[in-house]
């Protein structure tokens, strides 16, 4: 009787093996991530500069002032919530690059009710943050559904999206929403009540912009992660990812899965661009988001998609991004290097052939092993 | 509105229409090519990028408009050589591998150009110069026609003539009839002979080539340096041209050519008193309404005619 | 059910598992009518589907098996309580299938991708069967699978008749069909051409013919029995 390897295993070799696996996933991961940072040197080395001190400033500088953590933290939290909303639709295995207008409307509602609602106290928080994920869910819907009931494509259907919103988010920004009688272009800042707390307010040290946004976030990749494993709708959007045919062969509505990846996914977005309105800047700026949205899709793709990974995917790409603007100030290196080690890992990480050569020429070791073992 | 209708009749606007339409048709053919060949090039915004950058630091430097170009449109063509090994040898996914190669010419041109002059913004205070515009002596005279026509960039002329090439190309050669094979049967293709992976690797050496010439046009052409991030997502509208145009050359023709007229359009309405901002958004909710149409049509026809290679 | 393939066997399967809609025509499930009901409505109905592509739609490769075995059950007491997933649950539930079928594997969460053939179609047998199915469409159960697996099939499939499930097995080995059947149809052209009440004394010889296009009964020996228009033709 043929059988493959892992049928011959008792379950004890199995759960070594899949020990040994995590392990060769999360040295990958690591390796990855390494020599990513080598090729960030190496150019920086290539272009004349000193790359020792420009790395010392870039890995270390984010720690070195209480502010700065706080910057780190402040950019976490916005990068780490347009990670997890990717990484939801991800799941369903649907390309949503839409988390740019799923944000800026989640930052247009969140502003709207907490400059212009009278609320009492706590719900001056809420309804704002309710608000905008509502918006960014209603972003997520638009591509969400053309996908899932008509199969237009979610790439172009999410990129025209974010060039209107965008678009209209600049309009309103410079004309409806600017502060009346400022020459600056910014709306007039949100209620008192509605700010986020700053965790400078919590432990009396100056954390810069960072605020409580950054539990929410951390509460939202918890429930995310709950999300996933432990509902049945979670469990329907991993089974359209992992393989539609089959999802519709055992009675799942795919089109409903991959509705609502989207629709959680821009939620999620939305949050995001609440945590900028209420948390960072207290109004709306233009360009608020910057390049947050795309490299969300880089943090998504580091941590595969799981979403508590991506609460630590997002940390560190943060933490790159921070040292970068340190490193830009303290040498002559430009902090535009961090995008382009960025960028290398996303390249390392969807070469996915990479790890499989790995891990295939380690059972083929395990097995040439265990022949011997056995003679 | 018969001051828009002055504006859409103007020989101004004509003209500017067939220079704003350059890079979206240089492009969108750039997509096609790669899309017909089975790999999405959503590197295409990267690669014009790369080729912006490299066309005018290497002209600026060397002098030479010719060699600036061509450098551009090396280092685009190698971009999607790049993008091909990584689909091909490496099993990336395309999508994601672009969206990689996209950060990677963002954050690459940006560092180059703050290392080489120190400055933030772009090339501005570099000498580049731009490629020869075409008189046309003939024409030049004629009230209308010789503004629209004569004085356009090269490239812009090169653009016009993808298209035929494009198609001729398709239909008309064994290459084309194996790219076109290759993208929508490749295990068909494969036992019928055809070098699945040369095709891919051609197709998406002369996508990125594309992509390159409209790149060196944003730097060398339709202004005379390169600004950081200048591509300003024209990659990704190309690419919505390439599905909103059936992925048929013609079609694709067509899609980019409307969104280069609207969005100089778009430009030469901001003198009237509409907001610049939301006149700018029309050819991008035409496009998401086009594809919701189009989608619902194929849907109702039953199984679409060409499957794009991202589906 | 016999018949070369390519002849209309794949298409009536899915039309019966409610994958594909039919053009005309009604399908009965003990009392239910199945017309538009979709998967969910037909499974509910108690039709099961062995598919005949396992790898296509008969499994997720990178799913674990026990995420494998829920798929149809798996927003339903006992897996899933007021809106949550019990992962211990859908781990029990399928340690139960494990041993019941006797499916070779450590553990319940070894990705699909890592079995045999055999014990893949296992899998998917053990989640059809253990539904409990009225109608159990089996098609092409044995391809590409070992000869234990191979018997193990027949007798789940005998048993599953003599729990009093209607068996559509489909195949393309007509020594498996000779071998199982109680009636036997073939289709040809995606049109019914043969029916045998009695398997007894067939010969391969006889039913190719008719798998051919040589012979054909006619529609009156075909529907007999039969209310009008019950005709199951795709």
């Amino acid at each position: 009787m043929t059988s493959t390897l892992v049928e011959t295993e008792d379950r004890r070799e199995y759960r070594a093996t899949r020990r040994r696996g995590l392990a060769v996933d999360l040295s990958m991961t690591l390796a990855t991530v390494l020599a990513a940072l080598a090729v960030g040197f190496l150019v920086i080395l290539a272009t004349g500069k000193d790359p020792v001190a420009a790395y010392e400033a870039l890995l270390t500088g984010p720690l070195e002032r209480s502010f700065r953590v706080g910057r780190w933290l402040e950019d976490a939290t916005t990068l780490t919530l347009l990670g997890l909303s990717v990484a939801i639709p991800f799941r369903a295995r649907q390309i949503s690059l839409g988390a740019e207008s799923q944000l800026y409307a989640g930052a247009l509602a969140a502003a709207v009710v907490a400059i212009f609602l009278p609320l009492p106290p706590v719900a001056a928080v809420i309804v704002p943050l309710v608000a905008a994920a509502a918006a960014g869910a209603g972003m997520g819907f638009v591509p969400g559904s053309m996908k899932a009931r008509l199969g237009a494509n979610e790439i172009v259907a999410t990129l025209m999206l974010n060039a209107i919103v965008v678009r209209v988010y600049d309009y309103l920004v410079n004309g409806p929403l600017k502060e009346p009688g400022s020459s600056a272009v910014y709306s007039e800042r949100v209620q008192p009540d509605s700010v986020l707390t700053p965790l400078t307010d919590w432990f009396g040290i100056p954390l810069g912009r960072s605020n409580v946004g950054l539990v929410l976030m951390l509460l939202t990749a918890a429930a995310l992660w709950l999300l996933i494993t432990r509902t049945p709708l979670g469990y329907r959007i991993r089974m359209t990812g992992a393989n539609s045919d089959f999802a519709e062969y055992g009675g799942i509505r795919v089109p409903r899965a991959i509705e609502w990846s989207f629709v959680i996914g821009g939620a999620v977005a939305g949050l995001a661009g609440a945590h900028l309105v209420q948390g960072v800047y207290g109004r709306l700026e233009p360009g608020l988001a910057g390049s947050l949205a795309f490299e969300g899709i880089v943090v998504a793709l580091l941590a595969r998609n799981n979403p508590l990974v991506v609460v630590i995917a997002g940390l560190f790409y943060s933490y790159l991004r921070a040292g970068g603007d340190i490193m830009e100030q303290q040498t002559d290196v430009g902090t535009e290097i961090v995008v382009v080690i960025q960028a290398v890992i996303v390249l390392l990480v969807t070469a996915q052939a990479l790890p499989d050569l790995l891990k295939r020429r380690i059972a083929r070791k395990q097995a040439a092993h265990k022949q011997v073992g056995a003679r | 509105m018969s001051s828009g209708f002055d504006v859409v009749l103007s020989s101004a606007f004509l003209a500017a229409a067939l220079r704003v339409s350059t890079p979206y048709l240089l492009a969108a053919f750039g997509g096609l090519v790669a899309e017909r060949a089975g790999i999405s090039n959503i590197a295409l915004e990267g690669q014009m990028l790369a080729a912006a950058c490299t066309g005018a630091l290497v002209a600026g430097y060397s002098g030479s408009v010719a060699l600036g170009a061509l450098s551009g449109i090396t280092v685009a063509t190698l971009l999607g050589l790049l993008l091909a090994a990584l689909r091909l040898e490496l099993g990336a996914d395309a999508i994601i591998a672009g969206i990689g190669l996209n950060l990677l010419a963002s954050g690459a041109t940006a560092y180059a150009v703050y290392t080489l002059l120190g400055d933030k913004g772009g090339t501005s205070g570099l000498d580049s110069g731009t490629l020869p515009t075409v008189p046309l002596p003939g024409i030049e005279s004629i009230p209308v026609l010789g503004d629209v026509l004569s004085g356009q960039n090269l490239i812009t002329w090169l653009a016009f003539l993808t298209a035929p090439f494009v198609a001729w190309l398709f239909y008309r050669t064994t290459f084309g009839f194996h790219l076109r094979a290759v993208g929508e049967m490749p295990d068909a293709a494969a036992s019928v002979g055809i070098p699945v992976r040369r095709v891919q690797y051609a197709g998406l050496a002369l996508s990125g080539a594309l992509a390159g010439l409209a790149g060196v046009f944003l730097s060398m052409g339709y202004v005379s340096f390169f600004v950081r991030d200048m591509t300003a997502g024209r990659g990704f509208i190309a690419l919505a041209a390439v599905f909103l145009g059936g992925l048929r050359p013609w079609g694709v023709f067509l899609a980019a050519l409307g969104f280069g007229a609207a969005e100089a359009l778009a430009v030469q309405l901001g003198t009237l008193d509409v907001p610049p901002q939301l006149v700018s958004t029309i050819p991008y909710a035409m496009t998401l309404v086009a594809l919701a149409l189009y989608a619902w049509r194929r849907k109702r026809r039953g199984v679409g005619q060409v499957a794009p290679a991202s589906l | 059910m016999a018949g070369i393939e390519g002849n209309g066997q794949s298409e009536l399967a899915e039309i019966l598992a409610g994958l594909r809609s039919p053009t005309s025509g009604t399908i009965h499930v003990g009392g239910t009518v199945t017309a538009g009901l979709g998967v969910v409505g037909h499974r509910r109905a108690g039709v099961g589907y062995v598919p005949e592509d396992r790898l296509r739609n008969g499994a997720a490769l990178d799913e674990s098996i026990a995420d494998n075995l829920v798929v149809d059950r798996h927003d339903r007491p006992p897996l899933a309580r007021r809106g949550v997933l019990r992962p211990k649950a859908v781990r029990a539930h399928a340690e139960q299938l494990i041993d019941q079928y006797a499916i070779r594997t450590p553990d319940p969460s070894v990705p699909m991708r890592a079995l045999s053939g055999g014990n893949m179609q296992k899998v998917i047998v053990a989640r059809e069967l253990s539904a409990g199915p009225r109608l159990l469409i089996a098609s092409q159960v044995t391809r590409g699978v070992d000869v234990g697996a191979m018997r193990f099939m027949y007798e789940r499939l005998v048993a599953a008749r003599d729990n009093g499930a209607a068996v559509l097995l489909i195949s393309a080995d007509l020594t498996e069909l000779l071998a199982l059947s109680d009636r036997l149809l073939v289709l040809k052209d995606g049109l019914l051409v043969g029916r045998f009440d009695d398997t007894t004394g067939l010969t391969e010889k006889h039913v190719g013919l008719y798998m051919l296009g040589v012979e054909h009964h006619d529609d009156e020996h075909l529907t007999a029995g039969l209310a009008a228009g019950e005709e199951p033709t795709p």
